[in-house]
This record gives C-alpha cells, sequence and structure tokens, in this order.
C-alpha cells in the first residue's frame, strides 16, 4: 500500500454557495452539485442504435444503471450505486458485442436544478420547448445552456439535471445562479 | 396656454399624481401617462430639434413611428439617447433631457442651419466636402458628426442587467389591437399555447383611443374584459411592452420585452429589458397601421400631429392639444377627430377636407371641402394656418393645434422581412401585406381592414384558420354589436402644390418635398438610390411615415405609379433595439464561458499566472519569490526541465477516443503517415491534412486495444478535429465501423519531463516503467499509489527530454500533481508552464500552430517522409501532388540564431538576402516563433524561408519593417538541443 491516499477533488468544490438573488420569502430555486459517481458513455455500432434495453440488461451484473438517451444510439449509464472502482474492462467486455464504453466519470458533471419557476429559468438558456407536454419527466436532450454544451434530463414535474464537461461545470454554475437571481435562489454542493 | 389636461376622461389615474422633469424643469403627470401626453398636458410643446436645421419639433404621433419628440433619459450608465417620448411610460421622477439642441431647446444656435437651409438640400454633403482629400477624414467628418446627429450614448458601464430567453408556441400574435385580441380570444379558449405581445405599456391597440362602444361597452373596458380573461389562461402569455422587431429563419422571431425601464428603481436581481427568442408554429401580425402625415408647407410645426394622434391623446389621455383645432385630410379620419373632440368640448375650428365632395358631417365644425392648407406659420407653436380653396383666395384661420391624416399605411415591415415586397392597393392608397406563407399572416389593418368590426372579425378568422391547422377546435368568440366608423374612402394627396415653406417629408432627417425632385434630377429616382441620396426613411424610425409619402411623391415626379416606384428593403430591427439587449447577460464576468482545466486550483496553489487560451487558462508560469520579470521565471522553469525534472499541465489538449473494428483503418486515411500496423501499447506522432493538401493539425494516438485509439489534438482545433472525424465517418466513409468520444474532460494530464523523471514517476506508478518495460513512444494503462487511481501513461516528449504525460481521472488530478511534487522534491522537481513548454519546443524544432499556419505542407516541414507513398488514399493525398505543393522554391521550416548572440528578432520579422534592400519584392521567407533560449544563452528563431533546407549555414537579414531593425542571422536545421534524439530513448 502507498503511503500516500490520493483524494478525489470535486469539480464545483471552489463553486459559490449560498442563497442569491431575491431576498425576500423563501427562495424558488434550489440548485445542487450531484455526487460524482459513475458514468459511462454508451455508442453503439450504427444501426443498433435501439438497443438499450440489450444495454441495460448487458450492465445489469454491474448494479443499477440508469440510461439517458444522448443521440441515436448513444446514452449515458448512470448508477449512484456502483462503486467507481468498476472493472471497466469487465464491462467493455459485456458490452462487446452490443457497444462501446467510454469512462466519463470525472469528465462528465452533473448538476441538479428545482423549483416552481425552473423552467423559466432554464429558458434564459435552453432553446428546446421544455413544455410539460412537450418534455416529459424522464425525457433527455443534448442541446445547449447559452454557449455551452449541456445534456438535459428532466427528474420531476419541476426537476431537471444538466450534464456538463467539468471544465465548464463552474461557469455553468455560475451562470443558473445569474439566471435565477429573480426567483431567490439556494446553491449547495449536497442534496 | 393652448394644449392643457382636460378635466375628465381617458385612462389615466388622477389620483395618482407623479413628478417629472424636462430638461431641468419639474412638471407633473399621471399614472397612465406617457411622457408626450403629460409634456403636452403641461402645453410644452417644443420636445425636440430637427436633425439637419435644428427646427423645433413638436410630438407628431402618439405611438412608435414618432420621428420627432426623441428625448435622452437616465444618467451616467444608464443613458439612453432618442427615446420616443410617445412610448416612454411617465413615471415618478423621470428625469429627460432634450436632444440636438444647445444651449436650450427654445433657444438653439444650431437653428442658424435654417437659414442656410437653400444651400443644404439633398446631396449638399457629397457635393462641398469633396477636396481637398486630406481633409476627409481629419476635418470634415468629425465636423460634420459633431454637427448632426440625435443623442450621444453614454461612455460609462451599464449598470443594469439584461437577459435572453427562448419561448415557443402554437402561435405568436404580434399587437393587442381588436384583430389581435380577438385571435388571442378564439386560440386561447382552443387551448393552443399563444403568446401575445404588444409594443405599447397597455393592451388594447387603438381600443384604448376610441370612443366606440362594442356590445354596449365603451372599446378600452371590452378591451380589458379581454385582457382580464387571456391573463386567466394558464396557455397565453400576454407580453406588453414587447416589440416583436424581427421574423428569422422558418418562424423564429425576435421580441424586445421591457422589462423595467419604467421603473424609477430597477430591481437589481431583474433585468430592465430581455430579448425573447419566439419559435412559434403559426404567426399573426395584427401590428396594425399607422397614420401618414400629409406634405404641405410648415406641416413640422409644434402643434401640427397627425389626427388619430389628436384623437389619442383626447381619449386615452385626456389631452387637449389646443383651445382651436383644425383638421385637414383626404379620408374620414379628420371627422372621427373632429367628432371625438367635439364631445370633449374641444373647439374645432374648420375641417379642410381636399376631397372635392363634402363629407356629411354632422357635427359643429365648418367644413371646406376641396380645400389644401398651403402653409402654416408661428413661431415655435403654430398660431394660423393658410388654406387654399379651388378658385377664391387664400383663407387665414387662427388655430393652436392641427390634425392632419394623409391615409393609413399597414405596418407591413415584419411579415417583408424575409425578401416578400408589398403590394400595392388603388383603392386604400398603400401597400398591403403580401400573401400569406409559412404559417405567418397578417390581421386587421395591417392588412387594410379598417373597422372595429372588422378586425375583431379578421382576427377571429385568422385564429380560426391557424389553430385549427395544429388541430384544435376553436369556437368563433361572440363580441355582440360593433359600433363602426366610416372606412377611409381616401383620395391620395401625395404633396400639397403651391406649399409655402418647407414641406417635410421626413421629419426626423429634415427631408422636404424639394430634396426628393433634386434626387430624382440628379439621377437618384430609384427608390433605393433616392434613399441614400436624400436619408428620406433612414435613422430610428426607418421611415414609418415617411416611405409611403415618398414613393407617392417620386411617382409624381417620376410620371409611374407608387407600384412601379416599389419600396425600399425591409429588415430586422423594426424599432431600435439596444446592444444591452442583443448581448443580455453575456457581458463581464459572462460574456464567453470560462474553462478550467482539472489541475487549476493545483497550479493557482503554485502560485502560476495565467492566460487566456481561448476560453481555457492555462498556467503560463510560476513566479518564485525574488523574481521580478516572466523571463527569470521561464528561465529558471527551462533549466530545470532540462537539468533536473519539470510538471507541467497539459490537460487542455483535445483528446479523443476512437473505437470500433474499423478505427485503425480509419486512422489510417486520416492521418497522411501510417497508422494501421501501430501495436498495441505504443504512440505515434501523426499528421493530418486537409483535402487541399495543407497541413491540419497534429498531435500522438496511442493504440489502446486492437480497436480502441486514444488522439491527442492541438488545445486549439479539439473541437475542430473532432468535427472533422465525425464528418469523415458521417459522410465520407459512413460504412465504416468507427466511433468517437471527447475525452478532453474526462482526463488531467500531466507532462513530466526532465533527466529525473523516470525516478519520479517510479515513485508513483506501480508498473515498471525502466526503459526496457516502458520505452519511448511506449503507451498503456498503470495504475498509480498501490492501485488507487487507474491511469494511463504515454512516454512521448514535446519538450526534447526523457518525458511522460500521465493522464489521470480529472478528479484526482490536483491529488496526483500533489504527490508528484512531494516525491519529486529531492530531484528538485518545478512547475511549469505554457511558456516554459513554448521555449524548449522551439528549442527542440516541434511545430505549433504558428509553423502550422495553414499555408504549409509536410514537407515544408521537414515531414516529406513521414507522408505515406503505400497508402492507398488519405485525406488530402491527391491535392497534395499539385505543382505548386511540390515546388522546390517553397519555404522550408529552419532554425535562426543571431550571429551577435546579443541581437534578438521577433515573430513575423522577414528575411532577406544579405545586401538586398528591404522591400517584399526581396522576401526570402519569414519568422514564425522566437524565443530566448536559456540553454543555449541567446536568443534563437524557427522561420520558413525559400528552400530552406538547402541554405543551412547561410548569412541572412531578419528585417522587421515595424520596428525598422535589421539583424543579421544564420539559417541553421530546426534542432537546437539534442539533435540526435539522444535524451528521448534513455
Amino acid at each position: 500500500m502507498s503511503e500516500y491516499d490520493l483524494i478525489p477533488t470535486p469539480a464545483l468544490i471552489t463553486a459559490p454557495t449560498g442563497r442569491f438573488g431575491k431576498s425576500d420569502g423563501a427562495p424558488e430555486i434550489s440548485l445542487i452539485a450531484c455526487p460524482e459517481t459513475v458514468l459511462l458513455q454508451i455508442i453503439t455500432a450504427s444501426g443498433r442504435d435501439k438497443e438499450d434495453k440489450a444495454v441495460l440488461d448487458a450492465l445489469e451484473s454491474f448494479g443499477s444503471f440508469e440510461l439517458r438517451n444522448a443521440g441515436p444510439g448513444q446514452w449515458f449509464a448512470l448508477s449512484d450505486a456502483v462503486p467507481k472502482t468498476l472493472d471497466l474492462t469487465a464491462v467493455e467486455t459485456a458490452l462487446a458485442s452490443i457497444a462501446d464504453v467510454v469512462d466519463q466519470s470525472s469528465g462528465r458533471i452533473r448538476i441538479a436544478i428545482e423549483g416552481r419557476p425552473v423552467r423559466d429559468l432554464l429558458s434564459k438558456g435552453i432553446p428546446i420547448d421544455l413544455h410539460t407536454n412537450e418534455f416529459t419527466v424522464g425525457e433527455t436532450a443534448t442541446t445547449l445552456c447559452g454557449h455551452l454544451n449541456v445534456h438535459l434530463t428532466r427528474t420531476a414535474t419541476n426537476r431537471y439535471e444538466i450534464i456538463v464537461l467539468r471544465s465548464y461545470a463552474l461557469t455553468l454554475w455560475e451562470s443558473l445562479i445569474e439566471m435565477g437571481l429573480e426567483y431567490g435562489i439556494d446553491s449547495k454542493l449536497q442534496d | 396656454m393652448t394644449a392643457y389636461r382636460l378635466k375628465s376622461g381617458g385612462l389615466i389615474d388622477r389620483d395618482k399624481p407623479l413628478s417629472f422633469t424636462i430638461d431641468g424643469i419639474p412638471l407633473k403627470g399621471f399614472a397612465g401617462d406617457t411622457l408626450a401626453s403629460a409634456l403636452l398636458a403641461n402645453d410644452k410643446l417644443v420636445m425636440g430639434r430637427s436633425f439637419k436645421y435644428h427646427r423645433p419639433r413638436g410630438v407628431l404621433t402618439a405611438g412608435a413611428a414618432e420621428p420627432n419628440a426623441l428625448v435622452t433619459l437616465g444618467h451616467d450608465g444608464r443613458t439612453e439617447p432618442n427615446c420616443r417620448a410617445t412610448m416612454v411610460e411617465l413615471h415618478d421622477g423621470l428625469d429627460a433631457v432634450s436632444q440636438n439642441r444647445w444651449p436650450s431647446l427654445r433657444f438653439d444656435i444650431g437653428a442658424v442651419n435654417s437659414l442656410l437651409s437653400p444651400l443644404l438640400g439633398a446631396g449638399f454633403y457629397y457635393k462641398t466636402f469633396m477636396w481637398p482629400a486630406a481633409f476627409w477624414e481629419k476635418i470634415y467628418e468629425p465636423l460634420i458628426r459633431r454637427a448632426a446627429g440625435l443623442g450621444r450614448a453614454s461612455h460609462e458601464a451599464d449598470p443594469d442587467r439584461y437577459e435572453k430567453r427562448w419561448a415557443h408556441c402554437d402561435l405568436l400574435i404580434v399587437g393587442a389591437g381588436p384583430t389581435g385580441l380577438a385571435a388571442a380570444i378564439t386560440a386561447g379558449r382552443a387551448g393552443a399555447r399563444v403568446i401575445i405581445a404588444d409594443e405599447h405599456t397597455q393592451p388594447g391597440g387603438s381600443m384604448l383611443s376610441e370612443t366606440l362602444e362594442i356590445n354596449g361597452i365603451p372599446a378600452a373596458a371590452f378591451a380589458d374584459g379581454l385582457i382580464s380573461e387571456l391573463r386567466s389562461m394558464e396557455n397565453v402569455t400576454i407580453l406588453p411592452r414587447t416589440t416583436v422587431f424581427g421574423w428569422y429563419d422558418d418562424r423564429m422571431f425576435g421580441a424586445v420585452e421591457q422589462v423595467q425601464k419604467h421603473l424609477a428603481d430597477p430591481d437589481p436581481n431583474k433585468p430592465v429589458e430581455r430579448l425573447w427568442r419566439i419559435a412559434a408554429r403559426r404567426c399573426i401580425v395584427a401590428a396594425g397601421s399607422e397614420e401618414r402625415p400629409l406634405v404641405f408647407g410648415g406641416n413640422d410645426r409644434p402643434g401640427v400631429m397627425t389626427a388619430s394622434a389628436v384623437r389619442t391623446y383626447a381619449n386615452r389621455f385626456g389631452v387637449a392639444p389646443g383651445k382651436k383645432v383644425a383638421l385637414f385630410g383626404n379620408n374620414a379620419s379628420v371627422y372621427r377627430t373632429a367628432r371625438d373632440l367635439e364631445k370633449h368640448g374641444i373647439d374645432v375650428a374648420a375641417i379642410i377636407d381636399s376631397r372635392p365632395d363634402a363629407f356629411a358631417y354632422d357635427g359643429k365644425a365648418r367644413v371646406i371641402s376641396g380645400a389644401e392648407v398651403i402653409a402654416t406659420d408661428g413661431s415655435q407653436r403654430l398660431k394660423r394656418l393658410t388654406v387654399r380653396h379651388g378658385n377664391t383666395d387664400d383663407e387665414t384661420i387662427n388655430v393652436d393645434a392641427l390634425g392632419m391624416s394623409g391615409g393609413w399605411s399597414p405596418t407591413v415591415s415584419l411579415v417583408c422581412q424575409r425578401g416578400d415586397k408589398p403590394v400595392w392597393s388603388d383603392a386604400h392608397a398603400a401597400f398591403l401585406p403580401p400573401p400569406a406563407r409559412d404559417g405567418m399572416v397578417t390581421g386587421g389593418s395591417a392588412a387594410g381592414i379598417w373597422t372595429l368590426s372588422g378586425c375583431l372579425q379578421d382576427g377571429t378568422n385568422q385564429a380560426m384558420d391557424a389553430v385549427s391547422d395544429l388541430g384544435f377546435k376553436p369556437k368563433p368568440p361572440e363580441f355582440g354589436t360593433v359600433e363602426d366608423d366610416p372606412a377611409p374612402a381616401i383620395t391620395p394627396l401625395w404633396y400639397v402644390a403651391g406649399s409655402k415653406g418647407k414641406a417635410f417629408v421626413d421629419f426626423q432627417n429634415d427631408v422636404h418635398a424639394e430634396d426628393l425632385g433634386l434626387a430624382v434630377k440628379e439621377g437618384y429616382g430609384n427608390v433605393e438610390h433616392t434613399k441614400r441620396y436624400t436619408t428620406t426613411g433612414m435613422a430610428t424610425d426607418q421611415g414609418k411615415l415617411s416611405n409611403v409619402n415618398a414613393i407617392g411623391i417620386l411617382s409624381e415626379v417620376r410620371g409611374a405609379s407608387p407600384p412601379e416606384i416599389g419600396t425600399t428593403t425591409y429588415r430586422p430591427f423594426y424599432t431600435p433595439v439596444s446592444f444591452g439587449a442583443l448581448a443580455g447577460a453575456h457581458r463581464g464576468k459572462h460574456f464567453q464561458p470560462t474553462r478550467l482545466s482539472p489541475l487549476h486550483a493545483w497550479a493557482h496553489k503554485q502560485g502560476a499566472e495565467f492566460v487566456d487560451v481561448g476560453q481555457w487558462y492555462r498556467s503560463a508560469w510560476f513566479p518564485k519569490a525574488g523574481e521580478t520579470h516572466w523571463r527569470q521565471s521561464v528561465d529558471r522553469e527551462v533549466l530545470a526541465v532540462r537539468n533536473r525534472v519539470g510538471i507541467c499541465d497539459v490537460s487542455t489538449l483535445g483528446k479523443i477516443e476512437i473505437t470500433g473494428s474499423d478505427a485503425a483503418a480509419f486512422l489510417n486515411r486520416i492521418y497522411c503517415n501510417g497508422f494501421a500496423k501501430l501495436p498495441v501499447g505504443k504512440a505515434r506522432y501523426g499528421l493530418m491534412l486537409r483535402e487541399d493538401g495543407f497541413v491540419y493539425d497534429d498531435g500522438t494516438t496511442s493504440r489502446l486495444g486492437e480497436n480502441r485509439f486514444f488522439m491527442t489534438t492541438t488545445t486549439a482545433l479539439a473541437a475542430g478535429v473532432l468535427s472533422h472525424l465525425e464528418f469523415c465517418q458521417q459522410v465520407l466513409w459512413p460504412d465504416m465501423d468507427v466511433r468517437f468520444t471527447t475525452q478532453t474532460d474526462q482526463w488531467a494530464q500531466i507532462a513530466i519531463a526532465g533527466p529525473y523523471a523516470r525516478d519520479v514517476l517510479e515513485r508513483v506508478v506501480d508498473d515498471g516503467i525502466s526503459n526496457d518495460a516502458f520505452p519511448f513512444m511506449a503507451a498503456g494503462a498503470v495504475t498509480l499509489a498501490g492501485g488507487q487511481v487507474h491511469a494511463r501513461l504515454f512516454r512521448i516528449s514535446f519538450s526534447g527530454e526523457l518525458a511522460y504525460e500521465l493522464a489521470v481521472p480529472a478528479t484526482y488530478g490536483g491529488a496526483v500533481a500533489d504527490l508528484l511534487m512531494d516525491v519529486g522534491k529531492e530531484f528538485g522537481i518545478t512547475p511549469y508552464g505554457t511558456e516554459a513548454m513554448g521555449v524548449m519546443r522551439i528549442e527542440k524544432g516541434h511545430v505549433t500552430h504558428a509553423e502550422i499556419n495553414g499555408t504549409v505542407v509536410p514537407d515544408d516541414l521537414r515531414m516529406g517522409r513521414m507522408v505515406s507513398q503505400k497508402k492507398d488514399d488519405f485525406i488530402g493525398r491527391a491535392m497534395l501532388k499539385r505543382d505548386g505543393l511540390t515546388d522546390p522554391n517553397r519555404p522550408k521550416l529552419v532554425g535562426l540564431m543571431p550571429i551577435d548572440i546579443a541581437d534578438t528578432f521577433k515573430n513575423g520579422s522577414h528575411i532577406l538576402n544579405k545586401g538586398d534592400a528591404p522591400s517584399m519584392a526581396a522576401d526570402q521567407g519569414y519568422v514564425t516563433s522566437t524565443c530566448f533560449s536559456p540553454t543555449l544563452g541567446h536568443g534563437i528563431g524557427l522561420a520558413l524561408v525559400k528552400r530552406g533546407t538547402e541554405r543551412y549555414g547561410e548569412d541572412i537579414i531578419v528585417w522587421d519593417a515595424l520596428r525598422d531593425t535589421q539583424t543579421r542571422a544564420v539559417i541553421s536545421a530546426p534542432v537546437f538541443v539534442d539533435p540526435a534524439n539522444e535524451k528521448l530513448h534513455v
């Protein structure tokens, strides 16, 4: 064993936290840095773009994963339960006949945002139609937030998760706070 | 006193008095007033000075097309010039300043221009300020700019917030007048998602200014009822104070909302303006119409305004524009105004109707048919009119206000912004909108429907069609009995012949009727030329009131019909939009995203100075105590790497994982050198060409498995290379089984370079990394610190030293860098930045985009031998054979050393043969990179020089034309350190 402990540093460790914007009443928006857990990018070969069930089945033996579609034949496979010591070679082997796997657990950061006016807030940066009937709970989209590429998922009626490149996580976080000032926004690094 | 507040009436709240100032003069108004209505109520008729002649000008309209009443609002960074007083919502403490006058609005020295007006006709500047040419920029232009102009912008930063947002709807309705409201009610009740935008403070449009009744209720109250119902609908968004200014691709619209411009103390948490980008499945433009002025002598005197403006001020704002009012028109509008004024008890002295047949007016006012106003009189305000009757003597009528109507122009700007031309109608004496297309229709008076009932019906019909088409099942609303005014029944009157004094066509630009005649005479009769020559239709109002009159006059002068004259081109923006709104939140800190390396905090802790590299911040050098100049730090860092060991953050390099059974074959086509046979566990330097044969990017690519490669790109082209790969796969070779994922953010990548690099790494890496076990260009997976972290190690070197690049999951970047610093202490480990890295790569003759500048082929960089002669094909192969790219005279990469080692030279300097006089004709090439080499103790450089590889040892001149210096230097091979690459293999 090494005498050194290598401790991971969360991407948003220096992000501003606390309450911002409108100060009367309770803040209407919560901004939350999600834990940096296992996040795999899975891409099928051409023509196998509808095999999400097969992907899930192949992943089953490694633990419980959630698949979020990221384009034709592409998914992010997330798991808060699977340990980060996951054997990627074994995952690659399990999926070999269906898809390629690339680890993005460090490269992508998840930010959750919730509250009654959350759709209004997100429309300041995200061009897709977020109306309840158009972007339902569970739906995902690879889109933009301002100048940034993001992957958006509606996780509950008034809650969304944004996956963003790690290097842009802080700038997105600060932009979301800016967008939320009029509602009052409470930002925190843990749910 | 002439203009005054009526004792009752209007939609203002007389229980809410407001205080405001104009040019420091304190005045009172009421909630619901605009600045223009409040000024009128205070008898402040002169609201501005004209652009060119500095003539006193009063308000001409009560709406968005106002050309005259422009004021500056706010102070310091909040200064906003050219605000239309007709659109400014009055608030307590509002402080307005008049424009284009000195010393005061009442007495303006610039009005001397009016006396010089015979000399200042159209084209005056073009004809006068022609010579001497040297005066153009330094004297004439500054002089003209100072003399002319509207308000002045502030040079201070705007303290307020702005933002942009997106919106989606089934139906966008532009304008909340009778047509728009009827459409919104129809579509809203059917369940469609509706956005209805109106540029005014209060929705309702013309219904707010009329005295007609709908179902026994005054139109304004009826509008209120519709708006209340719309507000209660979850599927309807009402946007007051919002101007839809542009129609873009498909049905994308731009709109700007004045969120807090009307508030004395804006909430700092909200924007003052919001830019909307609206994606609509259907759109109804119900933008109404503008009443045209008439063109007669003295038509710009304060007190003269459009008849509908007179009506609006009286009915909506409770303001009488004068005690004795005359009306002059060629259609029924003047009679509507006369009727309303008389209801308010205002004396209407005369209705002057240019049409010969008298209209059956049942009010008190005298109707003079077949007559025209030919002149006005009065200093700073209207006092009398001269009316010319058919055959009788001219008559003088004393009045203090005149309402005029030259007919109505539908607001067609938005529907014509994508190239469609409006269609002339003789019956309406107006341009009507083009036919509907792409789900965009025009309704109501914007489509030439003039009655209230007609507009309500048209709005209903248009919405029924629009939302039925989308699958909704709308029902027509019942509005009951609707009172109507008579249709205009217009007879065109473009210009009053025999006018005395200037007859203005374009008020904002001081273009009068004679200017248009002159333009035609001088060959500028095409409507687009006339616009540029005379400036009619330019500036902030974009000719909303003047264009059709100008076309009418041109048609008379040229003997052509208005449709033959045609219109000028409609483009966004419909009305001015502030830069603040267009920038939105993207200013200051948020101007562009910032991109942080996973080692940013580590570098910061080490005291790094950072440099912007695109959106990235990269550590440039790490100053130590006592170092006062960056060169001291950089020299120290370079020597530390050359003699001991250094670590550098290279995480920003692009990283792309390439997988699939055709990955190797794919890379073989992408790079000009071979990759198909690269063994697993090896890295290779690759050169990527463009189709035209020029070098595109370079970097190392490692084979991590049979079907898995890890490509690195330059920081600058990370996104570009990924796009290039995707293009090649998707478009050129769709059958290839290959996929790409960006890994740039997954890995923190650290270069460890120097003679002790291995010693340091061995204390961190669990696997064996001896020269035999892990030789130069080896690549593979390793674990760190007893298996705590799975990493990738590459034995590659940019510095020319024994070097490795260690990639660890980004979250461990800081911890691993700390560990390397800790275990490297005993070897004198030193963090180094991009500057030292740059020095070392020049010393080693490695190229970057300073050399790969889009003009070089591999052979220019001494890499011609890398280009595969065996492969069937690769990107750039065919074009690389062009004569010009194989010309032996092409510039080739060389090294440069000053002959006197105290000398230096700069990037961009040119190479001359010794003895040649400096000139570009004698140019032999140019310097691409320079630095001071602490290893050699003098300056060095890289250059691209004609036939450079044949000229090693040649004495040349480095000519810096910008700094006017010449430096003697000698051409050398471009590798200054370890040319035999011995250090790489130890």
